[in-house]
This record gives C-alpha cells, structure tokens and sequence, in this order.
C-alpha cells in the first residue's frame, strides 16, 4: 500500500478547508452546527487511529480508551474547579499518558502486533467494566463522583457558545490534519512508513524502532485523548459507554471505509459513516445496525482500500485516458 | 513445423501506467526449450508473470497447446499443464519439504513422480521433514523447482532457476532440464543470468532489451565472451 | 583426504593468518541451534581490518546463518563475536548497526510503497540528518546507475534492480564492515562487472564479506576465500588453493565449471 504523498496541491486545500470552516457556521441552523462539531470530533478521533495505523502499521482498538480517558479526565478536572481549559490539556496528557504505558509494554516488549490489536481491545473493556462499577457515591476523585454506568453530568463547556466551539473543534482538526501531513512527509514520518512496510531492515540501519513506534502511539494515544475531552465538553455528559465494543470498532470502521494512510480519509470515513448513522435514526428506520453492517461489508468487497484512495485512483486513470 | 505448446503473440504488458513489455511474440513446441536473456528491467519477469497469467496482457494473445488462454486465470492454465517457478523461492514455508512436493505432485492424476524426483535432488533427500522456512535459500530454490515439476506440465516458465544455487547443483539442474526436454518433450522457457547454463540446455536464445525480443543468438556463441560483449552489452 | 568432518587444525590454521593488531572482526567458538538442526557449529573466524573476503559453500552450508549472527538478527547458541574491539555477541541489531555493521540479506529487502531515493535517505538520514542525508541519497542514485528509477517505487523495481537498492542503502550508512548475502543475484555479466568496480570502490575505506556462487566474480574481486561446509569452516585460502581443493570440488564446484 503506497503512502500517500504530500501534493502541491495541499496548502491549496488547507486554504480552501479554514475558509469553509471559518464561513459556514453562519449557513446553518444552531442544531446543525451543534451536530457537525460532534462529527469534527469524531474526525479528530479516527485522525488518531490513521496516525498509528494507516502510517505506522500499528493497529489499535484502543483509541476509544484514550479517547474515553480523555472524556473523563475533562469531567473529573472540571468538576474539581479546574478551569477548562487545563481540564482539555489534563485530557489530552491522560490519553498520551496511557497510550505511552500500553506501547512501552507492547513495544519494548517486543510483543507482536496481534499482541497490541487484542491487548488495547482488553484494556478498553476492562475500563469499561471499571468505571461502571462505580455507580456507588463513594467511588469519586477529589469532588468528581464518577457515577458508574450513568457517568458524570453537568460537565462544563469549554466554550459556552455553539459557532466559537465548533470554531475549536474544526480548528483543532485542521491544525492536527495539517501537522500530522508534515509529520508524514519529514523524516520521522518516512520512517515510520519504512518501518510499516519492512521493520526489521529500519533496524538494520541502526534507527531504534521500539522508539519510533512509542512516539508515535502515545501521539496518537493524546489526539484522542483531545477528541474525547471535547467529546465531553460537547454533551456535557460521559459515561462508560466510551469504552464499549462498539465504540472501539466504529473508530476501525471509520478509517477503513474512508481509506487508511491520508488522514483525509479517516476525517471523511467517519463524518460519512456517522452522518449516515445519524440520517438513518432520524428517520426512524429500526435498522440502522443493520443498513451500516452491510455498507461495511460491501465495502470491505468492493472497495477494500476505503473511499478517498479508490477515488483518487479512479481520477488518476480518467486521467491517463484523456492522456 | 511441430505444433506450438505455447504460443504468445504480441503481448503487450506492465503495470498501472508504466508500460513494461512492448508486444512480445514467442512461441515453444514440445521438447524445444528457450532462453530469454538480458539487463534487468527489461521485462524478462514481467514476460513470464504476464505469460503464467499473474498480470494480465493489455493486448496480445496467449495460446495454450492451441487453447486461447490469454483471458483465464493462472490456475486454470496450471491446470492445462503451465508451470511456473518464480523468481523468490516461493515455497510453503509452514509445510514440510515431502509435503511442499506432494502438493505439486496432487495438481495431477498417476504415479508419483516424487521418488524420481528426489533421485535427481539428492539434498533434498535428507531434509524431507524440515518445514520450508528452515531451509536455505538454495535450497528453497531447489524445492520450489522440484515442486513444478513433480506436477508433470507441459510447459515451464523458469525465472533465474539457477540464482543462489551453488555450481555444482547448478550442473544438475542444467542436466534434468536437458533431460526432461528430450526424454518428456518438456517445453521449457526459462529466464536465466547463467550464459553458461543457457548454452547447455537452450535451443535458441532471445535477447530481451526495454521490452522487446531485439535479437537472437545461438548458443554455443555464449560461451564466447567476445561475441557476448558486442552483441549482448553494447 | 577422506570425506568426514574437517579437522580442527585445518581450520585454526587459516584464521589465524591475519596478524592480531588489524582485526576488525573475530568469531570464537559460534553456533546456532534451530531445535535439532545444527546450522553453525564452532566458527572461528578473522577477517582483517580493510580486507575483502569472500564466502561460499554448499547451499545449507551456514553462510547466511553466520551473516545473520554477526549483524544482530539471530542471537547465537554459543560463542563469541567480537567487533573492533569490543563484544557483540547477542547484542540488538539497531546497535550493532550503530557500531558500524551494515548487511544486506540474500533476498532483497525494501520498503514498497517508498522510492529508490526514500530508501538512500532513510538510510542516511539517521546518522547524517535531512539535508546530508539527501545530497548522500542524490550521489548514490547517480553512482548506482538508477537515475531513470529514483522516484519509481521500489515494488515495480525488477528482482535485480532491488539488488542495487540494498547494496546502496549499505553504501549510505557508511559502515565499517558491510555483509553482502549474493549481491549479484539476478545480475547479468556486464552488471556484475559494474559491481565488482562499485564494490572495489567501496572496499577503500570499509572492510567486506561477501557470499557468492558465481565464480567468475569472486576471481575477479577476492583475496582470500573462505569456505563453508555443514556449519563449519571447511578452508579458508587463495582462490587458486580453494578451486583446486578436491574436497570443494566435490561437495560445491562439481565437474568443474568456472562459472559465468
């Protein structure tokens, strides 16, 4: 699978993406806007994953635990007067933090990569089963009581005004998007898709990879840590659910129907997938499970590589033709 | 003229944009064997991948023992008895060196051919129960060879079958490949590096250059450094 | 000379023909074990500071084994290696990399997806960062003739092509020893000449070992040749000497060809 490279045709499109950014909060209804920025975050969150598996190969089903870590880290700092702010930051950190520990164990270890996928799956579960057994009052962090499996609610908003927060959340995304493209195309970014393709000869020239791999993971582990602090502020509400099967695999699905490897196409696979998911409930179908299960499927069939890479390829021989 | 076993006409291959072989003819009757020769990148590999069906011609046509086979899958060209040894030993690595034969040998019908095989394959006599991936590289070569042929095809494609094989095994191989296109009128294509081990079994030798056949040589000219240099390497 | 396991004298003999002050690299006593097989029995082995060696032997000989131990991919049974100096046996192969040992393994390994010129960065890069490293990755596409494929991926790179990119990572890294497993596998004469120039070239200021089959390179390029045989040192000589062995000839040169 070829990395994709930084185009010139990029700051064009980072040009083009803040103005739209910028702009269209006032083409919507409050409701609307409101929606999307959850859907920015959710961005955010698969942007996470293509970092550590589309560029680095590491596959993880843990970033619903850094990112529900995140969430709770926000809710509990809050809740202990705590600005928000620094509760975003402690969010953030609490998902660097966690990630850091799981890759030093799995990396330094030299564990397989079958070991990371099953154990971040583990750990996610076990947090679930954790933090929902809390429900008794005396389970609390300094004023935070965590609530069990109703959560924490009442959470504060980063910001109280709906266009200034998606202004955040859509920032945020765009400037991680952004990086994360010139993480790819520097050197460190080259060597972790050498270390994808073929780790052991990266470390037949001397590159420490156990290093590389750490970096990039606990990276990865903070950008959902981010998501799931933002996550918190946007409903005000978190609770275990975060750390469900569900949660877990809708990050993977994400990034697999939107194309792993570009950021840009995790970013559209899950505004896609949860737009889907959100026009189908509206409209009151009982089978939204069901209509989502078999898009996965088709597309695991007929467009194995995801959306963007597919798409591209299609322009890219409509373009040899007219050659 | 003896009916051609296989037979490609115009093949035109290569991958994605990048144009590889620029309408390539060659044709093999029972018991003939050829040798392609040539620079690397000049499609040699790329000829034998297109012919055994692993990518697919852009035009051309391929025959085989008269069938046009230029639009079916690899297996069912298997099946009508194409061989192919690849470049890069690809042999089962979790299956033992007996087992690895056996599958070749299960692609047909009749006695098996392995005990004869192994006379000829003496060293992989003392390894039949050491899993592929615990052999050496020639020696994974030597399987991989062995394999194609207990299945008895019609025809062979050979991709650098001598690379890594030490010189006297080489001997042998440049032995059975001569054997089997006399005594099993065996057609054989075969891609190689090693002049001297085309001069012995090959009929006739194709000079491969960007993609196309440009000339032929005979072989006992091979041997001939001289006659290498200004016609091969200029 | 009968046909059993060389005698120990034979090999001792050989190794130590190298004086003791210009040794880059000594084996002492190395083995592996893989369950019940036997790949490397006992090696002691000496290779001089700046020299070229040459390796051959019978396929399942030990040669790649023995490579593989030297640059930190398999960790040895028993015995030791000593490089410039210091121990190195069992240690990882990122720092054996960094002390100056750079391989090339028999079948080429790259990184598909990334170009011809990505690999000489990458491989440069560590030790010299960006800018150097991508001067040393612009010299090395021009000096191994891949100017026309400096931006092709590696994957649509024919077999022999793929040589010539390992080879070059090797170059980049600026080793003090570099292993090549069959570095002319997949060439045609006139590349391997073209080889046998780049690696004299190389062999200026890093030493070498180099397994091969074809014969016609290792007389064009060797000193001395080493000869491995069921794990073990079988002779280690001239190439006249080596050629002439009987031994040799019977379990590796057979009816005599002198190769290519």
């Amino acid at each position: 699978m070829a990395p994709v490279r930084l185009s010139p045709l990029e700051p064009l499109l980072w040009a083009a993406g803040a103005v739209v950014l910028a702009v269209v909060p006032f083409a919507l209804s409050t409701f609307q806007v409101v929606q999307i920025t959850v859907f920015l975050i959710f961005c955010l969150l698969a942007v996470s994953l293509d970092l550590s598996w589309g560029l680095a190969g590491l596959l993880s089903f843990g970033q619903a635990a850094f990112f529900g870590l995140g969430g709770y880290a926000y809710a509990i700092l809050c809740a202990n007067d705590e600005t928000p702010g620094a509760a975003l930051a402690a969010g953030t950190v609490a998902g660097g933090v966690a990630a850091g520990l799981l890759g030093y164990i799995a990396f330094y270890g030299r564990l397989s990569a079958m070991f990371l996928a099953v154990t971040t799956l583990v750990v996610t579960l076990i947090l679930l089963q954790v933090l929902g057994s809390t429900a008794d009052p005396s389970y609390h962090i300094g004023a935070a009581v965590l609530g069990g499996y109703n959560g924490m609610t009442n959470i504060p908003p980063l910001l109280p005004e709906p266009i200034p927060f998606f202004w955040t959340a859509g920032g945020l995304l765009f400037l991680l998007i952004v990086s994360g493209r010139l993480l790819m195309a520097a050197p460190f970014g080259r060597v972790l898709a050498a270390i994808r393709a073929n780790e052991r000869r990266v470390e037949l020239l001397g590159y420490d990879v156990r290093w590389h791999k750490l970096a990039i993971f606990a990276l990865s582990g903070a950008i959902a840590g981010l998501a799931g602090a933002l996550f918190a502020s946007w409903g005000g509400f978190i609770n275990p659910e975060v750390f469900s099967l569900a949660q877990s695999a809708q990050v993977v699905i994400w990034v697999l129907v939107g194309g792993r490897g570009s950021l840009y196409g995790a970013a559209i696979g899950a505004f896609l997938v949860q737009a889907m998911t959100q026009y189908l409930g509206s409209i009151g179908t009982a089978y939204t499970t069901l209509v989502l299960g078999a898009l996965l499927v088709s597309f695991v069939l007929v467009m194995p590589n995801g959306l963007l890479p597919t798409f591209l390829r299609g322009l890219s021989s409509i373009g040899n033709r007219l050659r | 003229m003896a009916p051609a076993v296989l037979a490609a006409d115009g093949l035109v291959s290569g991958y994605g944009r990048i144009r590889i072989l620029d309408s390539v003819s060659v044709s093999l009757s029972a018991g003939e064997v050829v040798a392609v020769i040539g620079h690397n990148g000049m499609g040699k590999t790329t000829l034998l991948r297109t012919l055994a069906g692993l990518l697919k011609a852009k035009s051309g046509s391929v025959h085989l023992a008269g069938r046009d086979v230029t639009h079916h899958a690899t297996a069912v060209r298997a099946r009508l008895g194409l061989g192919y040894v690849p470049q890069g030993r690809q042999i089962f690595p979790d299956l033992t060196v007996m087992e690895n034969l056996m599958i070749g040998q299960a692609a047909r019908a009749g006695a098996s051919d392995i005990p004869a095989m192994l006379e000829r394959f003496k060293s992989l006599t003392a390894l039949l129960g050491r899993p592929g991936r615990a052999l050496s590289g020639g020696e994974q070569q030597l399987l991989a060879l062995a394999r194609c042929l207990v299945g008895r095809p019609r025809v062979v494609l050979l991709d650098e079958p001598s690379e890594g094989i030490q010189p006297s095994i080489v001997d042998q191989i440049a032995e059975l490949l001569h054997d089997l296109s006399t005594t099993q009128r065996l057609a054989i294509l075969v891609v190689e590096q090693d002049l001297e081990l085309v001069s012995r079994v090959a009929h006739r030798v194709h000079v491969m250059r960007k993609g196309r056949f440009v000339s032929e040589i005979a072989p006992r000219d091979l041997t001939n450094p001289a006659i290498v240099k200004e016609l091969l390497w200029s | 000379m009968s046909h059993s396991a060389p005698s120990g004298a034979f090999q001792n003999r050989a190794a130590s023909t190298v004086p003791a002050g210009k040794t880059l690299l000594e084996t002492r006593g190395l083995s592996k074990n893989f369950g019940g097989v036997t790949a490397v029995t006992g090696v002691n082995f000496r290779l001089g500071r700046g020299e070229l060696r040459c390796l051959i032997g019978p396929n399942g000989a030990g040669k790649s084994t023995f490579f593989k131990m030297l640059s930190g991919q398999l960790p040895p049974t028993a015995g030791t290696i000593l490089f410039d100096g210091s121990d190195i046996t069992g240690e990882p192969p990122h720092r054996i990399a960094r002390l100056g040992i750079g391989i090339k393994n028999q079948v080429p390994s790259l990184w598909d997806g990334l170009s011809v010129y990505e690999h000489f960065f990458i491989a440069a890069q560590r030790r010299l960062g960006a800018r150097r490293a991508a001067a040393v990755a612009d010299e090395l596409v021009m000096k191994l003739g891949l100017a026309t494929l400096a931006r092709r991926d590696v994957g649509a790179l024919a077999h022999g092509e793929r040589q010539w990119v390992e080879i070059g990572m090797t170059m980049a890294q600026d080793a003090k020893l570099i292993l090549l497993d069959e570095p002319t596998a997949g060439m045609a004469t006139d590349e391997v000449e073209r080889t046998v120039a780049l690696l004299r070239a190389i062999n200026v200021s890093t030493s070498l070992i180099i397994v091969e089959h074809d014969m016609q390179f290792i007389s064009m390029i060797a000193g001395i040749v080493t000869v491995f045989h069921q794990g073990r040192i079988l002779i280690e000589d001239t190439m006249e000497n080596v050629l002439a062995n009987p031994l040799v000839r019977e379990v590796y040169l057979g009816a005599g060809r002198p190769g290519r």
